[in-house]
């Protein structure tokens, strides 16, 4: 089972659901895409309309994807496609307290 | 320094070969996550936010100058050229990439070095006072006590799978600089009126979601006794302790609800079935340990006259001012050298960084280091007439800001930056509350002062014993920091009372500032510190002052 929370900024409405994890062998944050693949870009993730769907998107990469990603979970998007969390920003963009992570290969 | 056995270093190897076959079973799809987890975290191995992080045990805080030369090697091969001093004396790095933990693990075990019981629910890395051997006000070296501590705790198989994680934190001077108070087991080494060298034992002190302050377990323990009394502490609290709720599992719980009286009562029980057949620690095993931290040959340093090198420059002298502290031997000093240029990330230290402070320990040092649990690097015996060509290294290698003990010397754990546990950032809040009082330039006139940050409920960076804490919370996916005033990790120790509801990313800056306002403008002169002020007159005008001004 994936361990969706879905914690979203107070007000703001999830437009989507993505689907991430992180990589097995660097840990770096990823996102399902359409394909079945997992990319780094936050701009490539598959965008799913309903909650239900991606959940079952991220149970699938859980069994299945067990080689590649850790812990695949759904995330809510806005209608700008960024996450509605301040921790899910934080994955996507890497670090705040100085630029290196994500940032520096971005 | 005190150097590993044989018997250790075929241990840590042995623990290394099992980390790789079994990393290499889960990279190889063997394993499944659920099965590999529990293990990669016995060996220090966790999966955050944006990678992989190792967090290497330095047992005490203590390093030699070629231990710190190996951290920077691996910073810089195989992280992204730094690491990250953590408020256990221990080091992290943050970009770890699975395949190359193993080779981490071979470098670190070059050095007699590891991650093991740096995670999971075991006893782990035990600290200690970072001005051991240096201080003093010390009865004894508490480093010696530690290891004994280490050698007893290290795989051993009664308690690698207590109720929760177990902490034990040791102090051989009146003063508390190792936070006891507020550990699983808090140990003082104390002399009694009789002469003789043993142990006050505190326990169940923490911080986390239930905050209490350690009681003393035992007024005296003898030396010979130590490890039979701490092994039926662990006894009891491995029998009794809760497993039903991770959040009432720590030992503190245990002794909160039967109460003290009922689980002395129930170690002491223990301690006299089990003490006739454990053997006490003898005489010649401490000698031995003890022997590895003999104190270092004092007597070829100079007498010297700090004074007359102040005089050269006031950034030395102001450096001096707060970076120095006395040491046991007149010629010498302990240097505690800043991680927290205004700023800059509380902690973390560039490879570059570390090379320098390994080479100013191997030639000014006696080739010691020490991390502390304010995540600062110490260099505890430094000969008074090499204190100006330390501080001009450090100056070059940006190491040198005069800060230790004031605003900007904050504590602060990752945070939500890097931690998958967080609820909030801290980082980012320590460094803009530095900078704040860096450009008002009156951190000097503030005076001591400690300021504590965690990003979630689990207190890493101590927020309750800040005399300043703020703790980050998510409300509603929004960062919201709470404010506590008048904690103390010292042994005056105190958890810090919440002023009221939270402040927002943009507001919490502008909160420590008001606070800090209020006491310059109120306190009664100059030298009643900001922890004496708020003894003086409680949090009712920083109440007033935060939400009602």
């Amino acid at each position: 089972m994936s361990h969706s929370t879905l914690k979203v900024i107070k007000g703001a409405k999830p437009a989507a659901y993505i689907v991430s994890a992180n990589d097995l062998m660097t840990g770096d944050v990823v996102y399902l895409m359409s394909q079945g693949k997992w990319s780094a870009s936050l701009s490539q993730a598959k965008a799913f309309r309903q909650f239900e769907i991606a959940n079952q998107a991220a149970d699938h990469g859980n069994q299945h994807h067990a080689h590649l990603v850790v812990g695949a979970y759904v995330l809510a998007i806005g209608a700008d496609g960024l996450p509605l969390s301040t921790k899910e920003r934080l994955r996507a963009n890497g670090p705040s307290n100085y630029f290196h992570g994500k940032q520096e290969v971005a | 320094m005190y150097h590993y056995q044989d018997f250790d270093k075929e241990f840590v190897k042995d623990r290394v070969s099992e980390f790789k076959a079994i990393t290499q079973r889960r990279i190889d799809g063997v394993l499944t996550e659920e099965e590999y987890k529990p293990f990669r975290l016995q060996n220090g191995l966790y999966l955050q936010l944006h990678a992989y992080m190792l967090r290497i045990a330095i047992p005490y805080g203590t390093l030699s100058s070629k231990q710190m030369h190996k951290l920077a090697d691996i910073a810089e091969r195989w992280d992204k050229g730094y690491g990250h001093f953590t408020t256990r004396q221990n080091i992290q790095f943050n970009w770890m990439r699975l395949q190359d933990v193993g080779d981490v693990l071979d470098a670190l075990s070059e050095v007699d070095m590891h991650a093991i019981q740096t995670s999971g629910n075991c006893i782990r890395n035990v600290t200690a006072d970072h001005f051991a051997g240096a201080a003093q006000d010390e009865v004894e070296d508490p480093r010696i006590t530690a290891e004994l501590l280490r050698q007893w705790s290290t795989a051993h198989p009664e308690f690698a799978f207590l109720p929760r994680k177990f902490k034990i934190a040791v102090s051989g001077a009146s003063a508390d600089r190792a936070v006891i108070a507020f550990h699983d087991i808090g140990i003082q080494i104390i002399r009694n009126a009789k002469g003789e060298v043993g142990y006050r034992i505190l326990i169940g002190g923490g911080l986390g979601r239930t905050p209490l302050i350690g009681q003393e377990l035992a007024s005296f323990v003898p030396k010979s006794d130590l490890l039979c009394y701490l092994e039926s502490v662990m006894h009891i609290y491995n029998r009794y302790g809760r497993r039903d709720n991770k959040y009432k599992a720590r030992i503190k719980i245990l002794v909160q609800e039967n109460g003290l009286a009922q689980t002395k009562a129930q170690i002491d029980a223990h301690f006299h079935d089990i003490k006739p057949a454990l053997p006490p620690v003898s005489d010649e095993m401490i000698a031995k340990i003890a022997k590895g931290f003999a104190a270092p040959d004092f007597s070829q340093a100079q007498a010297f006259d700090i004074k007359a090198t102040e005089a050269l420059s006031p950034a030395f002298a102001a450096w001096v001012g707060q970076s120095v502290t006395p040491h046991r031997d007149p010629r010498h000093v302990s240097v505690t050298i800043s991680l927290k240029k205004h700023g800059a990330t509380p902690g973390d230290a560039s490879a570059a960084q570390m090379r320098v402070m390994a080479e100013l320990a191997k030639a000014y040092g006696y080739d010691e280091l020490r991390v502390s649990h304010e995540q600062n690097i110490i260099l505890p015996h430094v000969p008074k007439a090499h204190l100006l060509a330390v501080f001009e290294a450090l100056q070059k290698a940006e190491l040198a800001t005069a800060n230790i003990g004031l605003i900007s010397d904050i504590i602060a754990c990752p945070g939500l930056d890097y931690c998958s546990l967080a609820t909030a950032r801290s980082i980012p809040i320590a460094q803009q509350i530095a900078m704040h009082f860096a450009a008002l330039k009156n951190e000097h006139d503030i005076g001591p002062l400690k300021i504590k940050i965690s990003g979630c409920i689990n207190a890493c960076g101590h927020h309750h014993v800040g005399h300043i804490g703020i703790l980050g919370l998510d409300r509603a996916g929004v960062e919201n920091y709470q404010i506590t005033l008048g904690g103390d990790g010292s042994e005056d120790a105190a958890i810090g009372e919440r002023t009221g509801p939270g402040f927002s990313y943009e507001e919490i800056l502008g909160a420590i500032d008001k606070i800090i306002a209020h006491y310059l403008a109120a306190r009664s002169n100059r030298d009643e510190s900001f922890l004496a002020y708020y003894r003086r007159v409680g949090i009712t005008p920083f109440k007033a002052m935060l939400y009602h001004d």
